[in-house]
Parts: C-alpha cells; structure tokens; sequence
C-alpha cells in the first residue's frame, strides 16, 4: 500500500502540473480544441500513442492474447503499419493540409465542410456522442478490473472513481492539456510495459525458450475451444473455423483498419504545424506502439506458461472465464509489490490519456459539430468552450451508466465494436474526401447513412456475438442469429465497409460534384 | 506439419506453397523454428510487427528534414484564425 500511495501522489501531481500547464496556455478556442496547431513531434507521437493504446489494449487485448495465443500478433502488426504508418502518412498529411485549409477544429467538421455538408457533420458528431461512451467505458473498466483484483474493491466504486478523476482532466485543460499529460503518460508506459516483457521473457528463459513453452502448454486447451478451431498458443486457429474468424475479422481487422476512422486521433493531425512534423512523429509512435501492444499481446499469451506451471491451471480457468482479469492476475500473482504498484499507475496512464482524449472528441462533437452546426445552423459562438464543457460531463454520465451494465469480458469486445463501427461509417468518406475531387455531397451523406446501418443491422441481426447481446433478432424471428456458419462470426466491418465504398463510388458518379470553389480550397494546399 | 497451414490463406497458398516445398533448407522456416513459433503464420505476424517499426523508424529519420516549408500563402489561414480568436476574446464577458 505504500509504494502504491507514493508513486500514485507522485503520478497524480505531475499530471496535474501538466495538466494546469496546458489550462494556463489554453487561452483561445484553437488552443482548446486543437492545442494551438504547434505541437512538438515527440508530443504527437507519444499522446497519439498513448490514446490509440488505452488500458483496452493491455488490459482486454492482452486478456484476448491469453485465451487466442500469438495469432494475436498479426493485430500488433497492423497497429504498426495501419495504425501508424498509413495513418500518418497516408491520412494524416493530408487531414492536417484539408484541415487547415477549411479551418476545421474537429474530425466532423473536416468531414462537413469538405462535402459542404452541415448534416455530415452533424450526423458523425451524433455517431460519436451516442457510441463512444462504449469505448470509454470499456478503457475505464480495464482498469478498474486491476484496481479491484489489487486493491479487493467493488468494481463499481472503482469505476465512478476513476471516471472522475479523469473527467476532471479533461474539463479543465483542454487538449493542450490533454497532449501534455498524455505524452507524461505515455513514457510511464513504455517504461513499464518493456519492463514487463523482459522480465516475462527472461524468468522463462528467453524468447525461444518462452515460446517452446508455451507451446507445451496446447494440450491443456479447454475441449470446447479446440472444437471451435483453436490450435494452441504459438499457432494460427484453424482455418475458417469459427474462432478463426472471430480473430481475423473482429480482433485483427475490426480494430487494425478500424483505427483509421478514429476521431480522437485524426483530430490529432490537425494540431501539428507542418509535414515534417508528421515525419518526424511516424518513429517515436511506431516505437510506442512496439513497446506496449507489441508486449502487451505476447505477455498476454505467455501468462499461459506462467499459470500453468505454478498453479497447473490456465488464466482462463483462474479467472472464471472472465478474460478482463487475466492480465491483472497475472501482474499481481508473479510480480513484486512495488511493481505491481507501479503497474496500476502506468495503467492509470493508459486509462487517463485514452479516456480524457475520448472526452474531449465527446465534448467537441456536442458543442462544435451538434450544437454549432444542427442548432446554430453553424453560427460559431463564444459559449463553444462552455457547451463542449457540457457535452464532457454528459458523456461521464453516459459512460457511467454504460460501464456499470456491460457485462464481465467486455474490454476487447466493447473496443472492437467502436472500430469497427467508426471504421465502416467513417473511411469511405473521409479517403475520398482526402483524395478524390470528384466525391460528392449525396454520396457522403449516402455513404455514411449506408455504412454506419448496415453495421448496424449487421450487429443486431447477423452477427452472432451482438444478436445474441441485444436479443433483437430472436424478438423478431425468434433465432439467435438470421446467418449460419462463417456469416455470423464475420465482423459487421468487414460487410459494411465495402457497402460503403461501394455507395459512395456509385452516388458519386451519378450525381452533382461540390462546388469547385470549395474542392480549390480543401485541395489548396495539397 | 506445415504444409497443413497452406490453407490458412488459399488465395496466397501458391507463393507460400512453394516457399514451404522447400522448407527444409529455408532459413524462414529455420528461423521460425529457433523463435520457438511452430507455425510460419504467427512467425509472419511476430516478424512483420518488428519490420514494420524499423521501417516506421527508418521512414522518419529519411524525412527528418523534409516537409518543414508550407507553400506560398499557406500562413493566410493562420493570420486569419488569429484574427477570429481576437474577435472572439473581444466578445467575451
């Protein structure tokens, strides 16, 4: 207990002083929303990284690692090259010149005004306020899962307690203060997630050594999974098979593509000055993302050596199937009080800079794209900061709510889910808006329209994860799921995101371009 | 053993196939093998997650210096939002 009070004193009153510094250098509306637009490369790249890499990632991805092995990996490379590379390189550049060419301070609102769209604007900020507590939710409850293993609190005290402090965060600093705290937070957990990787290696004697061993560990595979297609922890499911399609499109592709429809990240293109900042942003994230979720997945799965050999059980097994706890188990049974401290703080990092992030992209969907655009009929107002206020404590409330009625295993799923859903209402538009003069305003509005309802309908009534969740489908025609094998394993992504490719192309080409002026303008510096 | 991976993946099964036919001299496999990996897929993924960062890391320090100048009247829509913000600071109470 008290190296947990020292270090978390200590972690709480540096973000603090981060944090009141960006407050006091938060003086305009740009500094709020966009931090200014000057903002060190080594800043972006570590609150880049640490709001792309929340608790969710270490918390309920490296839980997910522990049950489906290394195949996981294959999301670590993605992270890297979707997540940063063509992120960076192939949205970001483009998003921060279109950004600042239309003077768009939100994700939204580059979207808006590019399409001369005020109901695309609209519409993504509505899809961002209603569906991203769910993934706020679940960053807060991957670490109110440790605190309550560590600390043997209820989980729901927790939780609220840990929603406040971050809100508080984020009401007062704005996103200079956001980007401050988040770069703090994001070198405390480099820090501890290498240190776990190595120890993890090095106590079972080395990479090569760590990963026969975990092999060894296969055939204590549950029955069940090994029916469902699971062939062990250093291998690939089998093909097809019904875990192999949950791994591949929900796990590895719903959230590796899904990355790029972000709008707490690609805010983050807007606040850097030039390309070179960008440029120079690509390697400290890449680095990051290697450290954390790179580790993150491979301890994940390594945890199976670890339990098995001490306690001849897998972490599944010990935690009740409720993967969520694995890796704080695993941290707080085979690590030394300090670190197991210093872990919760790093994981409080990940929470804090993910989660305020989210509040923020919350509170600027209310006030700039809702508020500004569908009720002012996009008359900009003093009272923005004020009501983007609003909109952060709105979105505790529903956070709270909706982390207190999501049930147990939830992180990975409820992270996936938001991916997947900004990933198919989101990419279509924004790639060709970035790229393509020719796209339209029916076929933003069509494309957004198509790609977020059949993501939807596809959750609801097809895939079997959510149908079964929400109970719609058997409500309606009395079934779990409308779709029989691979169907109702595929991730409504994977479906929806080509419909909206598709809509957009087609509704493109069969109606009236926007205005070339405003193509001139979005395209002026490109 | 490995050849059952093949149809992990049937649309790029060829290139590996063959990739595979000669495994037993093939330093992939060899190298998968001392990563203690018993699957060529997961070596893949593990192996790409690190070249993918190298590359990342080599892509930013190639353009360290690259991109730094905006091009010409591209600092309009800088004077222009500072004059926004004042008016705005202006109206406040």
């Amino acid at each position: 207990m008290f190296y947990l009070i020292t270090f978390t004193l200590i972690y709480l009153a540096v973000t603090v002083y981060f944090s009141w510094l960006g407050y006091r250098r938060t003086v305009t509306v740009s500094d709020y929303l966009l931090a200014g637009r000057q903002v060190h490369p080594v800043t972006m790249g570590l609150s880049y990284g640490a709001t792309y890499i929340s608790t969710s990632a270490i918390i309920g991805f490296g839980g997910v690692s522990a049950l489906y092995g290394f195949s996981l990996t294959w999301l670590s490379f993605l992270n890297i090259m979707v997540g940063v590379f063509i992120a960076f390189v192939v949205f970001g550049k483009r998003t921060r010149k279109m950004g600042k060419a239309l003077d768009a301070h939100t994700f939204p609102e580059l979207l808006g005004r590019r399409y001369e769209s005020r109901f695309v604007q609209g519409f993504s900020g509505l899809v961002i306020l209603v569906f991203m507590p769910v993934y706020t939710a679940a960053v807060l409850i991957g670490i109110s899962r440790f605190i309550e293993v560590y600390l043997n609190i209820p989980f729901a005290t927790a939780f609220l307690a840990f929603l406040l402090i971050t809100a508080c965060f984020v009401i007062w600093g704005g996103l200079k203060g956001v980007l401050y705290t988040s770069a703090f937070q994001g070198v405390i957990m480099v820090v501890s997630m290498i240190a776990i990787g190595v120890v993890s290696y090095y106590s079972l004697g080395g990479i090569s050594e760590a990963h026969r061993s975990l092999d060894a560990v296969t055939p204590h595979v549950p029955r069940l999974l090994k029916d469902a297609g699971h062939t062990g922890f250093t291998s690939m499911p089998e093909a097809f098979s019904s875990i192999w399609w949950y791994v591949i499109t929900t796990m590895v592709m719903g959230v590796g593509i899904g990355v790029i429809g972000q709008p707490q990240l690609n805010v983050r293109f807007m606040t850097l000055k030039s390309d070179r900042e960008i440029n120079r942003s690509v390697p400290f994230t890449a680095i990051f993302i290697l450290c954390t979720t790179g580790v993150a997945y491979a301890v994940g799965a390594l945890t199976n050596t670890f339990f098995y050999n001490t306690y001849t059980e897998l972490p599944m097994h010990a935690v009740q199937g409720n993967v969520d706890k694995i890796i704080p188990l695993y941290i707080d049974r085979f690590y030394p009080q300090w670190f197991v401290a210093l872990f919760l703080v790093a994981l409080m990092s990940a929470a804090m800079s993910a989660g305020s992030s989210q509040f923020h992209a919350l509170g600027t969907s209310l006030s700039r794209d809702i508020f500004e655009q569908a009720l002012l009929k996009g008359k900009s107002v003093a009272e923005t900061t004020i009501v983007t206020r609003v909109g952060i404590v709105f979105s505790i409330f529903a956070t709270l709510i909706i982390g207190l009625v999501l049930p147990e295993s939830i992180v990975a799923v409820a992270t996936a889910f938001f991916f997947s859903l900004c990933g198919a209402t989101f990419i279509p538009v924004y790639l060709f808006g970035l790229y393509w003069r020719r796209g339209t305003k029916p076929a933003a509005k069509a494309s957004i329209l198509s790609g977020f309802f059949a993501s939807l309908i596809w959750m609801l009534l097809f895939h079997e994860q959510e149908a079964k969740a929400f109970g719609l489908c058997r409500k309606l025609f009395n079934t779990t799921t409308l779709a029989g094998h691979p169907w109702n394993m595929i991730d409504p992504q994977m479906i929806a995101l080509p419909i909206g490719f598709i809509v957009f192309v087609a509704v493109s080409l069969a109606t009236r371009p926007v205005r070339e002026e405003t193509v001139k303008k979005a395209f002026v510096h490109i | 053993m490995f050849t059952s991976i093949l149809h992990l993946f049937p649309l790029l099964s060829t290139p590996f196939e063959r990739l595979l036919l000669d495994s037993e001299k093939n330093t992939v496999l060899i190298i998968s093998m001392i990563l203690g990996f018993s699957d060529l897929w997961v070596f893949a993924g593990f192996a790409l997650t690190i070249l993918s960062a190298v590359f990342c890391i080599f892509y930013g320090i190639r353009n360290w210096n690259r991109g730094g100048i905006e091009k010409d009247g591209d600092y309009r829509e800088e004077i222009q939002w500072e004059r926004e913000e004042i008016e705005l600071i202006e109206k406040l109470p």
